[in-house]
């Protein structure tokens, strides 16, 4: 079956972009543009992973994380940050918070981040 | 009260010769002597004229100035100097700074004149959230002994509040261009690896060279933020101890695969006796080796080799990266550090490059009161080395 992952990234072309890839390597795809919706989604749906935005309208990426982690439900989800965040701080923060990695957008190509959602999924 | 006795004792003497030289039988020797004494008070007042002359030009001055004499008691102060800390000036004169340790606006000043230092020295101190101060103190010297000191001070919370406005830009505008850089970086991606369905050749052709202009951009924009980041040397800069060998570790892995491809041999000469922690910025630290070291590979052509050592010698940590890459022209020599600077025989090997990272590497050592420098033959290859005060080493 078909593993779901779960975009939360406000950027609709970005977020366009990162769907048609997951769909060509065969997953399938939920998708919210920001943080308000994304923790919606992870609550009704459960997805297998999420790749998350950090600088997200409404609660950002950081907020949506702790709810996350907050709630027993939903806590084991793995999440992937993906943002265009990169200060040695934010990833410090994120990591904390409970996000198995830290990709910086403009610094990992796309194979390399389809590399680490199928190890983090096959683990 | 010195001055003004000798100014009367100066006005008896001219009066009792005035009224000598009336007398009858006056002599052409004392006539003389008069003569010098008519001098000596010319002399006398133009050293007075020239005196007051001096001090209206200090008391016009934009800085602040203050005069102590070897007890450190205050002797004089411009009034620009009471400008800058709120003060009446002459409430501060003819104190000893002891008594005015209280003073809120004066007492970092009073700490740093207290110290126990010989020589000159600056330092910038912030006084509060409104005044910042670059503080010259120069220590008066006759005759190998201190006869006081003169104090300079110059408000440049201008400059750091126009500084760090411009940082935040810097670091906001190249956050803002991340976004669509990233964007266009992977739609670049899907297009070649076909994800978006298949191209032709042309195309790829025009994509990749895209690409290559888009990553172009990309580093540059991450030089900026770097720098703003560098830049920011009081405020961005948290030490703590590091494993130094570690951390050259993690930026040769860091470059691996481009050495591979390369085919560039690689030494990495480590010290006999493993190092002890150093107290570091371990990001910026790793950033100036990065820096250093992607540039030895770019300039390195296929076959060639990079040798990397450091040591702990006299208390100082020695880092040095040896290449045979196209090293650096004599006459450029000089501007190899300098912002934005890529050297004629750089640019032709590698078009892309920001010319930022050697002035990001050298500002990060420099804020680590290190020195970095080079030694380099064109068309044989560069050693470029710093050295930084190891300021607390643990085992």
């Amino acid at each position: 079956m078909a593993k779901n992952i779960l975009i939360v990234e406000d950027d609709d072309f970005f977020r366009e972009l990162i769907k048609k890839k997951l769909v060509s390597e065969g997953f399938e795809v939920l998708e919210a543009p920001n943080g308000e919706r994304g923790v919606e989604v992870i609550e009704e749906k459960k997805p297998d992973l999420i790749l998350l935005d950090l600088l997200l309208p409404n609660i950002d990426g950081f907020e949506v994380l702790l709810k996350i982690k907050a709630n027993k439900e939903v806590a084991s989800i793995p999440v992937i940050i993906l943002s265009n965040l990169g200060q040695p701080e934010d990833i410090e923060r994120g990591l904390k918070l409970g996000a198995v990695d830290f990709l910086i957008k403009s610094q990992f190509d796309i194979d390399q981040v389809m590399d680490k959602i199928k190890t983090i999924l096959n683990k | 009260m010195a001055l003004l006795s000798f100014i009367f004792f100066l006005i008896f003497v001219i009066l009792l010769l005035f009224f000598v030289s009336k007398m009858e039988g006056f002599g052409r020797s004392e006539l003389s002597f008069v003569n010098q004494l008519k001098n000596f008070e010319k002399g006398y007042l133009a050293i007075q004229k020239e005196k007051q002359r001096v001090l209206a030009s200090i008391d016009n001055l934009q800085e602040g100035f203050l005069i102590l004499d070897a007890n450190n008691t205050i002797e004089y102060a411009n009034s620009q100097f009471g400008k800058i800390l709120g003060l009446v000036c002459k409430k501060v004169m003819n104190k000893n700074i002891s008594e005015l340790k209280d003073s809120p606006n004066l007492s970092p000043i009073i700490s740093l004149l207290a110290q126990d230092v010989k020589y000159s020295f600056k330092k910038e101190i912030q006084i509060n959230e409104n005044l910042i101060l670059e503080v010259f103190i120069n220590r008066l010297v006759i005759s190998k002994k201190c006869v006081g000191t003169s104090v300079v001070v110059h408000d440049i919370t201008k400059e750091k509040i126009m500084g760090s406005t411009k940082r935040d830009f810097v670091s906001l505008t190249a956050h803002q261009l991340n976004v669509p850089l990233s964007t266009t970086k992977l739609s670049l991606e899907m297009l070649l690896d076909g994800s978006l369905g298949k191209i032709t050749d042309e195309q790829r052709d025009i994509i990749e060279k895209t690409q290559k202009r888009n990553n172009m951009l990309i580093h540059l924009v991450n030089d900026l933020l770097d720098i703003a980041k560098i830049e920011d040397k009081g405020n961005s800069y948290h030490c703590e101890e590091v494993d130094f060998e570690a951390l050259v570790k993690e930026v040769v892995d860091s470059d691996k695969i481009e050495m591979k491809n390369k085919k560039i041999v690689f030494e990495f000469a480590k010290p006999e006796n493993k190092l002890p922690k150093i107290i570091l910025d371990r990001n910026k630290m790793f950033l100036a080796l990065k820096n250093m070291f992607d540039n030895a590979i770019k300039y390195t052509p296929e076959k060639g080799t990079i040798s990397v050592a450091f040591e702990i010698r006299n208390k100082e940590l020695e880092f040095k990266i040896q290449d045979s890459g196209i090293g650096v022209p004599n006459n450029e020599k000089e501007k190899i550090f300098d912002k934005f600077f890529r050297s004629s025989n750089a640019i032709k090997t590698n078009p892309s490059g920001s010319g930022l990272g050697l002035f990001i590497a050298k500002n990060i050592i420099e804020a680590h009161n290190g020195e970095m420098g080079f030694e380099s033959v064109e068309n044989k290859g560069s050693t470029f080395f710093f050295t930084i005060p190891i300021k607390e080493i643990k085992s």
